[in-house]
């Protein structure tokens, strides 16, 4: 489990300290920078999950810009602003860059951490999911966003024992404990991948690295942590056939 | 020559009748011919059978040649050649009619009338001689009928005259006055005129002239004008012949007076044509004016149609305007209402900023002036109380300050509202959060027991004010320490219920049912002086915009529930 990578572009140390503290507290790890070209060197040097910028940066409206240069760069992160500005024409400018919120200073600690839990899960399109409730998670190709008290923690896709279809939601069985996920099977496949995890019954996912014995007679898996799934006629042939290593 | 001029007339005169009384006995014959041989009128014989029926003489007289080339039984060749000669002889065409006549075979029903026919040609090219011989033949030859018999007489009396033999002429004449009919005065005359045309002719004047004085008499009294003009005529002639030149002048008169009318007849039937003419070119003239009206009544009509669409249009045109114009008025109505409740809140604010800030900002002001006298004695502990108190009155008034400037921001529609769907449970998290440090200053315990997953569809930031207008309630009207349950759950599938009940001092059922009664309320109809608060008339003014409900429930000295309905996703 790891924590969020933060840039925080910020001009004043004061501001900066606090917010750093808050977030540091709550499992972020926070890079700072003073301005705008100093945060453009870190976001080509390391990977960040999200940004939180100011607009005033020594008196100019560096953060407005920055967030068009990123959009013009197609850097896909998601990134919010939080200012003291409240005109009405900084806003509406700020807006056209497509942040996910605008937060005014002073700000309401709850409500800048909860602001960063609806960032992630908006990027990733899957609304109302850890915002909603902690057993909720967003899913991605590499990461697994999960709420842990009031941060918000990802968890590597390689650690998803198996993936079991729950109604409408989807169960993930990790090492760490279990997540819903609102998207279908066929969805979750398609975005993790079919490499690493394979389909063995109509309602089951399977980690192939998690596996520790196969009853074919029995139809019946053992994966990690003495995890039982079940196997189907029709998933057993295709997955025979995908991985010959196990006949 | 007179005399010959004037015989000749008559003669004319009378053979018109003979034609007729021959043609009705061959009529009867002829149709039954036709009804005997013909079915319909397709071929040429039974066309020129019924053409010569109706004396149409020259199509019959064509198509009964046609006829003729055609095979035709004898006795159907005898029928054309009848139809030829007969319309031959009306056509002047004498000699053709005899040469036909002639070929027509003895055994022919009509044989009789082929000799009538063939006297009939010679008479009427002067050879009298032959005339007299096949009238002759014919006398013989038939005994019976009167009328044809009569005729004949007459005809050959006619050619013994024309042959100057008077003696035998006066006997036919005698022969054919038997036949007449005493009553008949139109034979009477002639027969007269004829007798005395004999004797004339032979200078026997005193047999002559007491004749032609009857006839003219006879006629004077008879209808036909014909028959006067001619008996007029010859009394001309003969008194002038007796050299009576005034008799004879007066006959003259008489005669030109019949030959005018006479004339004035046939004028007046040209008249009567060329009036029928003028008659239709009227008619026509008349449709031609009809349709001039019609045109003339089309283009009225017209000229209406588009007077009428003119006037329509601008009707609608003013009746555009009209609205426009009602529109506007409607619109100043409705502007001018709202400039009143602006002006009303605008009162309402003033009074806020006088009394309720006024008051605050000057206790802050004593307080500084206590604690500068604190400072100056150094009392640390009378500070640390200036102080505390000194925070809660600004605290206080920086909430009035900012419910202020929401209300006036709703009241001018600055706010910036926006309905959305939210979690429920983190905003009233982020809410409670802010309070934190405040109830554990006072002694009071916040708890909190939220539905996990219920989404509403609020404007965050207006909830967020409601919400910190009641809790700042429940923490201002709580005596001394105090619990405050903020719990969430669902109403129904399309509301959440939103509770905070604290453990305060509670309301009277006066001051409920006012706080209850607030949701009617408007600001123009608020009472300041009765203390209704800013903070709750806008609470319910957000909730009614966000389309869900605020409620108190509240018993004295026990406390009040604050509920708040917002709509689910």
């Amino acid at each position: 489990m790891n924590n969020l990578r933060l840039l925080l572009l910020e001009d004043l140390d004061e501001e900066a300290t606090a917010l750093i503290n808050l977030l540091e507290k709550n499992s972020y790890e926070v890079i700072r920078v003073i301005n705008a070209v100093a945060a453009e060197q870190e976001l080509k040097n390391k990977f960040f999950d999200i940004i939180i910028l100011d607009i005033m940066i020594d008196g100019k409206p560096e953060g407005i810009a920055l967030a068009h240069r990123l959009q013009r760069q197609q850097i896909n992160i998601p990134f919010l602003f939080l200012t003291s500005m409240q005109s009405k024409a900084i806003f509406d400018e700020a807006k056209l860059t497509n942040p996910f919120t605008y937060l005014l200073k002073p700000y309401n600690k709850l409500e800048l951490l909860y602001a960063l839990e609806l960032a992630v899960e908006k990027f990733h399109k899957q609304d109302n999911s850890i915002s909603l409730s902690s057993k909720n998670a967003v899913i991605t190709p590499s990461y697994l966003f999960i709420k842990k008290k009031r941060s918000v923690m990802k968890v590597d896709i390689a650690s998803i024992i198996y993936v079991e279809v729950k109604e409408k939601y989807c169960k993930l069985v990790c090492d760490a404990g279990d997540y819903l996920i609102k998207l279908s099977l066929v969805k979750i496949k398609d975005l993790i991948g079919s490499d690493e995890f394979a389909q063995t019954h109509r309602n089951y996912l399977v980690n192939v690295k998690k596996i520790k014995e196969i009853y074919f007679e029995d139809n019946l898996l053992i994966l990690e942590n003495d995890h039982q799934v079940q196997f189907s006629e029709r998933f057993k042939n295709q997955f025979i056939k995908n991985n010959p290593v196990y006949r | 020559m007179s005399y010959r001029y004037y015989s000749f007339l008559t003669i004319y005169c009378l053979f018109t009748f003979n034609i007729v009384f021959c043609q009705k006995s061959e009529i009867d014959y002829l149709q039954n011919c036709y009804s005997a041989f013909c079915n319909q009128d397709n071929d040429d014989f039974c066309k020129s059978i019924s053409f010569f029926l109706s004396k149409k003489h020259d199509s019959s007289y064509v198509l009964a040649s046609k006829a003729l080339n055609n095979k035709v039984s004898l006795e159907e060749k005898n029928i054309l050649y009848y139809i030829i000669g007969a319309s031959a002889i009306n056509k002047g065409m004498y000699l053709k009619g005899e040469k036909v006549l002639k070929a027509i075979t003895d055994d022919f029903y009509l044989k009789e009338f082929k000799e009538l026919k063939l006297g009939q040609i010679h008479l009427l090219l002067r050879n009298y001689k032959t005339a007299i011989k096949y009238y002759s033949k014919w006398n013989y030859n038939n005994t019976e009928d009167s009328i044809l018999k009569r005729n004949v007489f007459h005809n050959i009396g006619l050619c013994y005259l024309h042959l100057k033999d008077y003696k035998k002429s006066e006997s036919f004449f005698e022969k054919e006055f038997i036949f007449i009919k005493k009553k008949d005065t139109l034979e009477l005359i002639s027969y007269k005129t004829d007798l005395a045309n004999v004797y004339y002719n032979q200078y026997l004047d005193d047999d002559a002239i007491p004749l032609f004085k009857e006839a003219y008499d006879l006629a004077k009294r008879y209808s036909s004008i014909e028959l006067k003009h001619n008996t007029s005529k010859n009394m001309a002639i003969v008194e002038r012949n007796r050299k009576r030149y005034k008799e004879s002048v007066a006959y003259f008169d008489e005669y030109v007076k019949w030959k005018d009318s006479i004339w004035n007849r046939d004028k007046i039937w040209e008249l009567t044509e060329k009036d029928k003419k003028i008659a239709v070119a009227q008619k026509q003239q008349e449709v031609l004016l009809k349709e001039e009206e019609l045109k003339r009544e089309k283009v009225v009509r017209n000229g209406l149609l588009a007077g009428t669409s003119g006037l329509l249009v601008f009707i609608a045109g003013l009746g555009f305007f009209y609205k426009k114009l009602k529109d506007k008025n409607k619109l100043i109505n409705q502007q001018k209402e709202a400039l009143s409740v602006a002006n009303a809140t605008k009162n309402y604010l003033f009074s806020v900023v006088s009394h309720d800030l006024r008051s605050p900002i000057n206790s802050i002001k004593r307080q500084h002036e206590q604690l500068a006298k604190h400072v100056a004695n150094k009392d640390m502990n009378a500070v640390k109380e200036v102080t505390n108190s000194a925070i809660a009155v600004t605290e206080s008034t920086s909430h009035l300050l900012n419910n202020v400037l929401h209300w006036s921001l709703e009241q001018s529609n600055q706010l910036i509202f926006e309905r959305s769907s939210y979690a429920l449970a983190p905003l009233l998290d982020q809410v409670l959060f802010d309070y934190e440090d405040i109830a554990e200053s006072r002694n009071i315990s916040i708890s909190q027991d939220f539905k996990e997953g219920l989404l509403v569809n609020v404007d965050k930031e207006s909830l967020k004010i409601v919400l910190r207008n009641l809790i700042d309630n429940a923490i201002k009207y709580m005596n001394g320490a105090g619990s405050i349950d903020v719990t969430s759950s669902k109403e129904s599938e399309i509301q959440a219920r939103i509770e905070i009940q604290d453990s305060g001092i509670g309301m009277t059922a006066e001051q409920l049912a006012k706080v209850n009664s607030l949701k009617d309320l408007s600001i123009d109809k608020i009472d300041r002086s009765k203390g209704v608060g800013l903070g709750l008339l806008l609470c319910q003014t957000l909730v009614k915009k966000n389309q869900g409900a605020l409620f108190f429930e509240s018993e004295e000295g026990k406390g009040t529930k604050a509920v708040i309905l917002v709509s689910l996703v």
